[in-house]
């Protein structure tokens, strides 16, 4: 991924809870508050939901460009995993 | 209605079947079988740990009463997981290096690895989560009492408090729920405080949570009604719906509260910092689960709409909201719908219930109770066996504690509150932990008496706004002080403090006690000094990103004997895990190390870096603080290193030594591209030297071969004609083919002199008898040609060592190209001989003629190779134009020089400079050096 994709990966990462947070707000989420209804449903539930998927849809896009590289995730750490080495006593060698 | 021993029957299966679960999944994590525990989507799940029995019956209850509010629940997390990047990642991060086993430890070790703030984090997570789990056991005998015995007005209040204590449902939950997490959350301390059979139940559940939500949402959708249009069509018309549709007036304060809460409640519930934080496998998990549990609380909070509405039109008006999802099946005689309701709601409660108390009864065992242990004299007695075990046993009666504890809330308080207003209690509590936890990865400023101070006022707010007025709702206690204040002091009542008595009772409380938090933290902060382990941990968690972890270790400096390390690991986590460590570490380090025990020869150098690792390893077992503490006990001379703090920590230096690095950097950079431009160009005139030479020998050979050819030709085409032609034309043949020998053998000489390859055979011998030797060699071809040979030597011979023969070929060389390209009308060549008259310790030689001479264009390149000074002419068998070039390889292999010298008049004079061999053994004594021989044999091995 080049610098710029990488730049705009991070200002993404960064521009969606802070977008999420904004718009679940009230001045913001109010303004869904209409007495109107899509396809039988009230606006405001449908447009609640509605915002929460596109949310969702537009993190997983983000993460699985992170996953692929994009912004360097942490490796896995090195689990100092303990292999059966013997307990002392049982291989009394000396 | 369904049979009482039934619904027991089933969820005894149910639950047996969990314990069979994390059973299997315990036995194959111990073979290394369990992959599908490392995977995203079981992260994800055991996530999910979040929704509760409050979300599953809760939920659709908050929603009936407040409407959308519930939403905020699901929205706050969303959020949180969304921006994962920032504090989740780093948290994880942190944990794993630093072997955190608690978000109490998790504080601890940032604020300077503090005892006293572990055991403050743990009180007030006990405080906090004590009710949440009196929560889940009362909506398990609620929901139980409902599904066997629904009493006619659906209120779900079967009386289960009034039973005995033997017939109580919560007891039985109680207690399966304590056998369980003894079974599998305590079978062995550290190693990451992970619990792989736990977490696979977790995650079992909360699909079985998901499923059965699901599944009653579509029955009300379908089965009550005729699909979203019919439902939507029918609510809209019911007043009693109406809310459900539109935000009532004045919802901000408490939407941005519980927003506020249940977002920070992912990182601040214990249980959450358990299954996010410490029982993470792979840090890129948080990747997939920032939008894999958000989607799982989105299909979660879907649900809850239709079953809400539902219950708010189809049942009675006074059946309790937050038993909707079992009594609205059972109102439709759907029973086998309703025992799947009870499964999921049983599922929500039990998860909840394992999680919190593991995490728990880690942070009361290391916070509260290993702190006291190690300070009895019971400790240092050796006889009382390894401290892991005393540990676990620990671990089991905190769990016995806390459950008994919850058990007895919800016997106490059986009657009250909605479920709702308990978890939203609890979240404002663990919601203190907060700016602590912020501050911790992101302030370097912020001490340990700064956190201290936020934590104990923000909890006192707690208990003061929060709590007293839900005892005092409730009608418990309190109602004096909560209705008049304290001492009748009106402006200090607990849900109005200072006379703000127009906000909602969460909102209050939740505004007073985070701001003092946070403004207690902020400013004790700044009025205390840091210690320096506390400049360093801050400078560790903050800096958690930066590969800057050597210079960390190195800051801490304190020694130890590897023996009392070696035995303290022992003491604390047995002898087999003691062994492991150590014999990992020397491992790790390329200390291969025989397999067998150890003895005090083996062990590691009781390095920082061991000092640091045990501690760390301790960490994992016991916390940060009583790891610290313990290690302390046997190390000598601590001292942490101001300085490496303070670099650690200064932006500036570490800004300057940054680009001073990028300067270097930078620097070698230009270098290397330099000698790479100038290899290059060295190269590419190699290249040029090397084509021009291919295409010169190639002319070269080409003359002779064309000659012959067609020579050859000439023979065969006409055959044997005239015998006396025949034979002239097979004497040019034989001519050029001798030249072309002559000048293969040349290229090859010429080769092998610059390749170094030549064999020297050196000897001292007289430099006069050398020149008189080539020029009697050469008298042949001066009569033939008519040139007269001079050979002018010095009386006194002058010794050099140098190879004879090649020497002599040389000037052979110079006296052949004297005489052949002498046209003048009496030719004549001179040899000369003599020491120099500037430096008596050369010898020079002189090859001399009164020839046409060289034009002065031709003398810069007349001795590099096919070069001709002289013009060709035809009749005279032309040189290949190597000779020069051979005869300069050889003086300069034999130190020595040849140039050609100004002539005054006609010809031409070459000179050959060589060392005097009387000289040569005064320079071996070591008077001057300077490229010449100093002894014979060593020019062989210096072809300059």
């Amino acid at each position: 991924m080049t610098g710029r994709g990488r730049g705009r990966l991070r200002d993404l990462v960064l521009l969606l809870p802070v977008g999420a947070l904004i718009v679940f707000l009230p001045p913001y989420i109010r303004l869904f508050d209409q007495p109107v209804r899509v396809f039988g449903v009230p606006l405001l539930p449908l447009a609640i939901f509605a915002l929460w998927f596109a949310g969702i849809a537009m993190t997983a896009a983000v993460s699985r460009a992170v996953l692929r590289g994009g912004l360097d995730p942490p490796a896995p750490e090195e689990t100092p995993e303990i292999r059966g080495s013997p307990p002392p006593g049982e291989h009394d060698g000396g | 209605m369904l049979a009482s021993g039934f619904v027991i029957l089933v969820a005894t299966l149910y639950l047996g079947g969990l314990f069979l679960l994390a059973f299997w999944t315990d036995r194959r994590a111990e073979r290394g079988a369990a992959r599908f525990i490392s995977s995203p989507v079981v992260y994800t799940l055991s996530l999910a740990v979040y929704c509760t029995s409050w979300t599953f019956y809760g939920a659709v209850g908050s929603a009936a009463r407040n409407g959308l509010e519930y939403l905020t629940i699901y929205l706050g997390p969303t959020i949180a997981l969304m921006g994962w990047w920032f504090l989740l990642r780093k948290l994880v991060r942190i944990a794993k290096a630093q072997r955190i086993t608690s978000i109490a430890d998790f504080l601890s070790a940032r604020y300077g690895k503090s005892a006293s703030i572990s055991a403050l984090v743990t009180l007030i997570a006990v405080v906090g989560i004590t009710p949440y789990i009196a929560l889940q056991l009362k909506a398990v005998a609620a929901s139980f009492d409902a599904l066997v015995a629904a009493p006619a007005d659906g209120s779900g209040e079967a009386g289960h408090a009034a039973a005995g204590l033997l017939a109580d449902t919560g007891l039985w939950v109680a207690v399966s729920m304590a056998t369980f997490v003894i079974l599998f959350g305590t079978r062995n301390t550290g190693a990451d405080e992970r619990h792989p059979g736990v977490v696979a139940a977790i995650a079992f559940e909360s699909i079985i949570k998901l499923l059965s939500l699901a599944a009653i949402g579509v029955f009300t959708l379908y089965g009550l009604n005729d699909g979203v249009r019919d439902l939507f069509d029918g609510a809209m018309a019911d007043p009693r719906t109406a809310h459900l549709f539109t935000f009532p007036e004045g919802f901000e304060g408490r939407w941005v509260a519980t927003l506020f809460l249940a977002g920070a409640a992912m990182v601040c519930l214990p249980r959450q910092f358990q299954v996010a934080v410490v029982e993470n496998v792979d840090p890129r998990h948080l990747a997939t689960a920032s939008w894999l549990f958000p989607l799982y609380l989105m299909l979660i909070s879907l649900f809850v709409v239709p079953i809400a509405m539902a219950g708010l039109t189809g049942l009675a008006p006074g059946s309790n909201p937050d038993l909707y999802v079992l009594t609205v099946p059972l109102a439709a005689g759907q029973n086998g719908l309703a025992l799947a309701a009870f499964i999921g709601g049983l599922s929500a409660a039990t998860s909840m219930v394992i999680v919190a108390s593991i995490a728990l009864s880690i942070m009361i065992s290391n916070h509260l109770v290993t702190p006291v242990l190690l300070r009895l004299p019971f400790f240092d007695d050796p006889s009382r066996g390894d401290f892991a075990s005393i540990l676990l046993t620990v671990r089991r009666f905190s769990i016995v504690a806390i459950l008994t504890l919850g058990f007895l809330y919800y016997r106490l308080t059986a009657s009250g509150d909605p479920l709702a207003s308990i978890g939203l209690i609890s979240f404002a509590g663990v919601a203190q932990f907060l700016p602590a936890l912020v501050g911790a990865v992101t302030w370097p400023r912020g001490t340990s008496h700064g956190a201290t101070a936020g934590l104990v006022i923000g909890f006192a707010l707690w208990v003061y706004t929060l709590l007293v007025p839900s005892f005092a709702e409730a009608g418990w206690a309190f109602g004096g002080l909560v209705a008049e204040g304290p001492f009748g002091v009106a402006a200090l009542r607990p849900d109005a403090l200072f006379g703000l008595d127009q906000w909602d009772t969460l909102v209050h409380g939740l505004v007073w006690s985070l701001t003092a938090n946070v403004l207690a933290y902020i400013v004790v902060s700044l009025a205390t000094e840091a210690s320096p382990l506390e400049s360093l941990q801050s400078a560790v968690f903050i800096n958690a990103f930066e590969p800057d972890e050597q210079r960390v270790e190195g800051a801490l400096i304190r020694s130890a004997t590897s023996r009392d390390l070696y035995r303290l690991t022992q003491r604390i986590l047995g002898a087999e895990r003691a062994y492991r460590l150590f014999q990992d570490y020397a491992e790790r380090r390329g200390m291969a190390r025989p397999k067998g025990p150890i003895r005090p020869a083996d062990l590691p150098l009781p390095d920082a870096a061991l000092i640091d690792h045990v501690e760390r390893e301790l960490a994992a077992s016991v916390g940060a603080a009583s790891a610290r503490s313990l290690v302390s006990r046997i190390v000598k001379g601590e001292t942490i290193s101001l300085d490496a703090v303070i670099d650690i920590l200064d932006e500036t230096r570490r800004a300057i030594r940054t680009s001073q690095a990028l300067e270097r950097k930078s620097r070698e950079l230009e270098e290397t591209a330099a000698q790479l431009r100038a290899a290059n160009e060295q190269l590419t005139r190699l290249d040029r030297l090397k084509d021009d030479f291919l295409s010169r020998v190639s002319h070269e050979l080409r003359t002779p071969m064309t000659s012959i050819r067609s020579f050859s030709e000439i023979l065969v085409e006409e055959g044997a004609a005239d015998t006396a032609e025949t034979r002239r034309f097979l004497e040019i043949i034989r001519q050029e083919s001798e030249r072309l020998t002559r000048l293969l053998d040349e290229i090859l000489d010429l080769s092998r002199l610059e390749g170094g390859a030549v064999e020297w055979s050196l000897a001292r011998v007289d430099a006069g008898r050398v020149v008189r030797e080539a020029a009697e060699t050469m008298r042949g071809l001066a009569r033939r040609r008519g040139v007269a040979i001079d050979v002018e030597i010095d009386d006194t011979p002058v010794p050099v060592v140098t190879d004879a023969d090649r020497l002599k070929q040389v000037f052979v060389n110079l006296l052949s190209n004297a005489i052949k390209y002498n046209d003048s009308e009496a030719p004549r060549a001179w040899v000369e001989c003599g020491r120099a008259t500037d430096d008596p310790g050369r010898v020079e030689f002189r090859v001399r003629d009164n020839g046409p001479g060289i034009p002065a264009a031709e003398r810069d390149h007349i001795f590099s190779k096919f070069a001709r000074g002289w013009a060709e002419s035809p009749g005279r068998a032309p040189g290949a134009g190597l000779g020069l070039a051979i005869s300069r390889q050889i003086v300069q292999q034999l130190g020595g020089e040849l140039h050609l010298a100004e002539t005054e008049g006609g010809g031409a004079t070459f000179v050959v400079t060589l060392a005097a061999a009387d000289a040569q053994v005064a320079l071996a004594a070591g008077e001057s050096g300077g490229g010449v021989l100093t002894e014979p044999g060593a020019a062989a091995a210096r072809p300059d």
